[in-house]
Formats: C-alpha cells, structure tokens, sequence
C-alpha cells in the first residue's frame, strides 16, 4: 500500500500487483453494451471500482455515465458484458439485488419525499425492519440508525431538524445516507453536485472524504472537471457510449481531458473573448428594490451590450432578484427603471411586453413544455400570428432559423422536446428568449448540466447577443462562468450586494467565495 | 394546414409504430366498430330516421362537450356543465313566450356567465377547478329549482320550437348549429393564438406563466367557453323536450367527460382535440341508441358504457408521459 505509486499511472505493472490490490478490485464491469432502440448508449465499455478509491466517469451528455451506473445498480439491463463484484459473477436483476449484494447508486435527480421526515426518508426501505407489535414503528430505534448514519457521514445534520430547513446539499446527503443503510461496498454517485453550491458542495465532500476512508469504493458522476480534480483517484473518460481511457489523478490537465471527451482539441478558453460594452447608456436601473425576508434594498444599473454577472450562494437573493425583475414575486419596496421609465412588471407578461426576456434554471420544469414541438417550444413567446390567427408558415420558418442559428440537432422541427439531449434542449429555451427579440435577457444557470461542447456553443451566443445590444444579466453558481463571461459582477450576500467586481480587477474563485460567504 | 395542427403535439410515442397508430385512431375505429356491431344486429339501425335520431341526441352532449374539451385541455375540469344547461334551459323557456328564438340571447348569456364565475373564482381565487365546479354544480341546480319549485316550465311559442328543434331538409337544425359550433370550435383550437395558449397551459402551467402568456386569462376563458356552450346546450335541450324541467341536464357531466376521454383528449392537459370529442360524442350515444334499440337491459347499459370508457383510456392513454398514474 504505497500512496505515491497509486497516484502514479495505471499501468500494466500496476495491474500485475500484489494479491491485495487484486482483491481491492472490488466492483469490475466488463466490454459492458446497451441499446436503446436504434442508439448505441454503451459499446464494450468497462471500469474497475477499487476500494478506499474514488473513481469518475466523466464525458458529455449522452456519453453513456448514468446507463453504465444504471446497469452496474441493477436499475437496467445490459444487453452484453459481464459484471463482478468481489471477484464473482454478479447479475443483480433489480435495484433491491444490487443493494443487497452491496451496491448502491445515488439518482442524478432528488428523490427525497417532502413528506416524510428525516429518518422517514433515509429508512424508506427499510420501515418493516422498524415495525413493532400491530406494525406500529419504533420511531426511536429508527431515528437512532438514521443519526448513526448521518454521523458516520459527519453531516452536522440532526434527525430532529425538520426536512424544509435543510438545503439542497444537505438533502443529497441524506440521500448518501440513504445508499449507506444497506452498507453498500460500493456507492454510485450520478451527477450528485449538479444542483449545488459551493457550499453544499463542500459538505458532500466531506461525506465522500468519509466513506472513502472506511474503504468504500465510489463511483462518481460529474460535468465539472474541478471538481473530479479535486476528489477524483482515478478518471475514466467516455465518449458516444466507447470507453476513451483510464487515467489517475493528475495525469491529464483538464483542457486534455475535455478535448479526450469532446473528441477534439479545445481552446485555451472555452469562453468567447471577453469585449466589454463600452457603452455608457443606462438600460435598466433599480433602486432599492427590497423582498422582505429575501433581499435587503438593492440598487444596481444594467448598461447596454454589457453582461452583468450575479454571483452568490443559494438563498443569497440572486435568484429573488431576477424573478424580481421578470414580474414573477412582489417587491415591498423600490423602484425600477427601463430605458429612463418606470418599470413595474406586475407578471412576466409585462416583462416579456417590455423587451425582458427570461430563461429560468430549470429547463424542463420551467423552460419548456417538453412533450411540445420543438417549434413550439421555440416560438412560444412570440407566437406567430395574423390577428387572432396562427402564422405556421412564419413559425416554422423562425424556429428553422433558430435552429440553424443555434446549431439545435434535430431531425425535424416538429419531433417532441423530449427527445433532444440536454445541451441541445437548453438551446431551445435561449431560442425561445430570443425570439421576441428581447433588449434584456436574464439568465438563470444557462449551463446547468450541459456538457462542455454545448456550454461553448451557449457562451458564443451570448456573447454575440450581447455584442449586438442585447444586456444581458448571468446568474449562475458556476464561478469560473461568471469569471470567463462576465464584463461586470455583483456578489451577493445574504441577501445585499457585497462587492462588485469588474474584468478588470480579474477576480479569483477564491477571492469571489469569500465576498459570498 | 390539416396535416400540420396534430404535429404540435407529440407525434413519435416510445412505443411500437402500431400501438401508436391504434392510439390515435382508436376513436374512430371505435365508431365504426359499434356501427358495424349494432348495423348487423338491427335492420332499423342503419336508416335515416334513426340516424337522424342520433344526430338529435348527439347535439346537446356535443356542444357541451366542445365546451369541456378547452377546460380539459387547459388542465382543469368543468363539473357543472349540468347545472348550467339545466339554467340556460329554464331562461330559454321562460323567455321563449316574450322572446321567441331571441330567446338565445339571454339563454347564452347566462350560460356565458356562469362560466365567468367558475373561471374568476378558479384562475383569480386559487381554488382548484374540481373543487370550484363542484360547488357550483350544487348551487347552480339550486338556483333552478329555487325558482320552478320543481314544476317544468312549458315552451309553447311555435317559432322557437320550429327554429331550434324543427327541420330543414330534413337535417335537424339543432344539428346544423352545431356544425356550425363544431367548426368554430376546431379552427379556435387549432388555428388561433388563443388555442395555442390553452394548450400551453395544460402542457405546463409555470412554464407559460414564465414565457408571458397571461395564464389566468387563458384559465378564465376556457371556462367561459365552457359556460357559453352550455348555454346553447340548455337551450337545444329545452327545444327538444318543449319544456325546461328542474333535472333537466342531471348527471350530463358525466358523459360530457366521457366523451372527451373517449375521443382522445387526457385528463392531464396540454393535448387532445375538437375532432376527438366529435367522434367521442357520437360513440357514447350510438353506444346508448344501439343498446336500446337491441333491447338490452338498461342496468346491463350501464355496465357496458362504464367498460367502454375504461377500456378506451386504457389503449388511448399515453403512459410514456405520465409518471404516476392517479
């Protein structure tokens, strides 16, 4: 067990190690194929997942992570290949087998139960176990295995607390605990981060430092390379459902590893070169604009073609101030200007009628209408018309021309939503933002879960809207965004502006988490 | 333009090729199934008179269920379409004397805004539409029985019977208003702004309320929509029996509901359609007419009509959208 040969590369002298290391081999998944119809998700890809390590799968939307994670969980089946845990043949035919047999996956989406409490929801399948005389549950003993779990993952969370004060982290680690009442030997975590912050990030973490430490082995699922950076024991890189590589921690830079997923060489820069607005028109001013409970009264100018970044932890008001500005919560307080008149958006229909665009965080849940068209979807906001009646001719031909402008691969503009990867619906709400020919487009975490391909794609956008007049205001909790896109920034904390910070002053992540924290 | 409304909608379902195509053609595959059916049972099935019979007894629940086909589509649901038809009835006939066929007017009006009510209370109070509906199903049945006590109101002006249940050429004119009805029905939905809305409304509430539609006034009309059909419904009906009774229109929501289910249109908003709940309309009340044409028992009816309606979610249903079914 020598550490700094582990760090070092896997080679076939690795491979050929001690008995100890073989037997360390603890999930192994071999020239593993699926299909879902006529798609090719998986072709003989393989991993090994080690105890005590902690081993990513990263690669672009629709490279095939969460379906290998799906069949080693059992959630799935796999139409070839083998899987072995331990060293024997292991077929689990559903999630219950694999966890019984010590393999557990935490879903990319949240599947806590709002309902139930805390040790409810880590013990949810496990309530007949905590069934007394007549079925009635030992509510002690069942919150007492809920704490210890929540203990040995040192989550500073207690079964007491009510489920709504926890946060979105928080709640992930609830899930974890969750995974860990059926003391899995291994644990799959699928895109676990995707909708947290730096924060909550940093308490999954340390949950993940824990379990890898009892000897855990962990697979891990995630878009952000810093991160798999920073947790990451051994990186397998995977591209249209073919395995690309192995590599150990280190071994490859991130620019490498995201040309190896891609397929090609990336910039230096994934982000458009930054052309800051030297306009000095004032688009849009607020003035002590005040959420009671929410957001402290803020002031703060919005200049044309400018991109103006917003950065903060959740809860920090960001998010308010947006929904603010699009009509969609009350003020109690303040004013706010456009073009030098009085703007009060009552709804989002008055903030769409005045040239202010929105596009919300949660693509499916609030972009799109995904069994819809995707022209449909795109002409949404200004749906063509003569009178009361529709225009299809004229709908057709714009969402056409925002395909192409948007380079939205689809077969046909009328295929339903739902069948476009993620990157790609994304593009299909900034299309639909666009339409109307917005003079303010307010984004909302426009990158959340795309892959990097699609993130450069959505970048040049907006740096292009923004070229051509448009202001636009980033939120995002993604910092390296905001500092790669951003012309100016405002950091937000509890609920007030703490600092604001311009491309000049080249803002470090470290320097802007501690004006948020 | 026919061939370009259905595309707005889902057109490639996860399932096979052929379940798709039974899914969206088994209402009128249905239809003709059950013509075929009764038509070899009884030679009176397949005549003029009686098909002119259906066409008097489809008209009432079609216009309502035209009316029901815009509030299910934008997601909600009209429980008092009986109620409505039983007032707008008894206005038509009370006012048929004074009036004659401009007894319309008020007839429509009521109706018009008995919906209003529905919609306000629903889109600008936040109360559920089952709920709202629900409550004035009751009240509006109690406003009619408040004021005929019970006792049916005759209709003995001539030309209102002679425009609204009389004949011309032979086609019965309620059936050519409700062409008419049909008509306006099908190019609101698929060729205005308005029916694009109310679809977006029932596909995703807060997902249209972010793009800017003006939601509660989409919720608002649906169910004026729904009222003012009702309102010509009530009238039809009144027309066809000289009378406007106090159950008159009793339990009609029911098969109104039925009959925009069994045409193709969801429960849970956002897809469906007009021609749907034409051929929907038809099957519930060939489905009726045939069975007692046949002398089938009526308890046995009943059964028969229920297995209809399950049967037809079960194959129209498009499971691959629902996550939980309820």
């Amino acid at each position: 067990m020598n550490p700094s040969q582990r760090q070092g590369k896997i080679n076939l002298a690795a491979v050929k190690e001690t008995t100890i290391e073989r037997q360390a081999l603890l999930l192994q998944a071999q020239d593993i194929s699926k299909s879902f119809g006529p798609t090719r998700a998986l072709q003989n890809v393989s991993i090994a997942l080690q105890a005590g390590k902690v081993h990513a799968l990263v690669g672009e939307n629709g490279a095939g992570k969460s379906t290998l994670f799906k069949i080693c969980a059992g959630v799935i089946p796999s139409d070839g290949g083998k899987l072995s845990l331990n060293g024997t043949s292991y077929n689990p035919r559903n999630m219950q087998q694999a966890q019984a047999a010590g393999v557990a996956l935490v879903f990319q989406e949240m599947t806590i139960n709002p309902s139930l409490d805390i040790a409810e929801n880590i013990h949810i399948d496990h309530m007949q176990k905590y069934a007394g005389v007549f079925g009635v549950s030992l509510w002690r003993s069942l919150r007492r295995s809920a704490q210890d779990l929540l203990d040995e993952l040192g989550a500073n969370i207690s079964v007491n607390q009510k489920l709504s004060t926890l946060d979105l982290g928080q709640r992930k680690v609830l899930e974890i605990a969750r995974a860990l009442s059926y003391r899995p030997k291994v644990l799959l975590l699928d895109e676990s981060t995707a909708f947290l912050d730096t924060r909550e990030i940093e308490t999954l973490f340390k949950a993940i430092h824990t379990l890898r430490e009892q000897g855990i082995a962990i697979g891990y699922i995630s878009h952000h390379l810093d991160e798999v950076d920073q947790i990451a024991d051994t990186i397998t890189i995977l591209k249209d459902g073919t395995w690309v590589g192995d590599f150990a921690r280190g071994e490859l830079t991130n620019k490498q590893i995201e040309a190896r997923m891609v397929g090609r060489e990336i910039g230096e820069n994934i982000y458009p070169p930054l052309r800051p607005s030297e306009s000095q028109e004032v688009v849009l001013t607020l003035t002590g604009i005040t959420i009671p409970g929410i957001l402290k009264p803020t002031s703060m100018t919005l200049h044309r073609g400018e991109i103006l970044g917003l950065a903060g932890l959740k809860g920090s008001g960001g998010e308010f101030l947006i929904r603010a500005l699009i009509g969609d919560v009350k003020l109690s307080a303040g004013e706010m200007t456009l073009f030098g008149k009085a703007y009060r958006p009552k709804s989002p229909v008055d903030a769409w009628k005045n040239g202010v665009a929105y596009l919300p965080g949660d693509r499916t849940g609030e972009g799109l209408i995904v069994d819809f068209a995707v022209q449909t979807n795109l002409t949404m906001a200004s749906i063509p018309h003569r009178g009361p009646f529709l225009n299809y001719r004229q709908e057709h031909s714009i969402a056409s021309e925002l395909i192409d402008q948007l380079q939205i691969k689809v077969t046909s503009s009328v295929v339903p939503t739902n069948s476009l990867s993620g990157g790609n619906m994304q593009k299909v709400v900034l299309g639909k933002c666009m339409a109307p020919r917005p003079t303010v487009l307010l984004l909302n975490n426009p990158t959340r879960g795309i892959d990097v391909g699609a993130r450069m794609q959505v970048y040049a956008i907006i740096r292009k809207l923004a070229d051509q007049g448009i202001s636009v205001i980033l939120l995002s909790e993604d910092l390296l965004e905001l500092i790669g896109m951003c012309d100016r920034m405002l950091i937000l904390r509890k609920g007030e502006i703490s600092r604001e910070l311009t491309h000049e002053d080249l803002p470090s992540e470290k320097e802007i988490i501690s004006y948020m924290i | 333009m026919e061939t370009q409304a259905p595309s707005i909608a889902s057109t490639t379902g996860n399932g096979s090729r052929w379940k798709f195509s039974l899914r969206n053609y088994f209402p009128i595959l249905l239809l003709v199934a059950l013509i075929i059916a009764f038509a070899s049972q009884s030679s009176r099935f397949l005549t003029f008179t009686n098909f002119s019979i259906v066409l008097q007894q489809t008209v009432v629940l079609l216009v309502a269920a035209l009316g029901m086909t815009f509030v299910i589509i934008a997601g909600s649901i009209d429980l008092s379409v009986g109620s409505i038809v039983a007032i707008a009835a008894l206005v038509a006939a009370s006012l048929s004397d004074s009036m004659g066929i401009w007894a319309i007017i008020p007839a429509v009006l009521v109706g018009t805004i008995s919906g209003l009510l529905n919609g306000v209370i629903f889109a600008k109070g936040k109360v559920p539409s089952f709920m709202v509906t629900l409550g004035t199903l009751v009240a509006y049945r109690g406003i009619v029985l408040y004021f005929t006590r019970g006792a049916p109101v005759e209709i003995t002006n001539l030309t209102f019977l002679r425009t609204y249940s009389g004949r011309t050429a032979d086609i019965p004119n309620a059936a050519i208003i409700t062409f008419f009805v049909v008509l306006i029905a099908y190019v609101i939905y698929n060729h205005t702004v308005f029916g694009r809305e109310v679809r977006a409304v029932g596909g995703g509430e807060r997902v249209s309320l972010l793009t800017g539609i003006k939601v509660d006034r989409v919720k608002i009309m649906v169910f004026v929509i729904s009222g003012l059909l009702c309102g010509l419904a009530g009238l039809l009906q009144s027309a066809r029996v000289y009378a406007a009774t106090a159950q008159l229109g009793e339990g009609l929501e029911l098969d109104v509901i039925a009959a925009v289910v069994v045409g193709g249109t969801p429960l849970t908003g956002g897809v469906g359609g007009v021609t749907g709940t034409v051929l929907g309309a038809f099957i519930i009340t060939i489905l009726s007419n045939g069975m007692n044409m046949l002398g089938v028992d009526p308890f046995i009816q009943n059964i028969v009509k229920g297995v209809v309606l399950v049967a037809a979610v079960f194959v129209t249903i498009d499971r691959s959208k629902i996550g939980i079914i309820k």
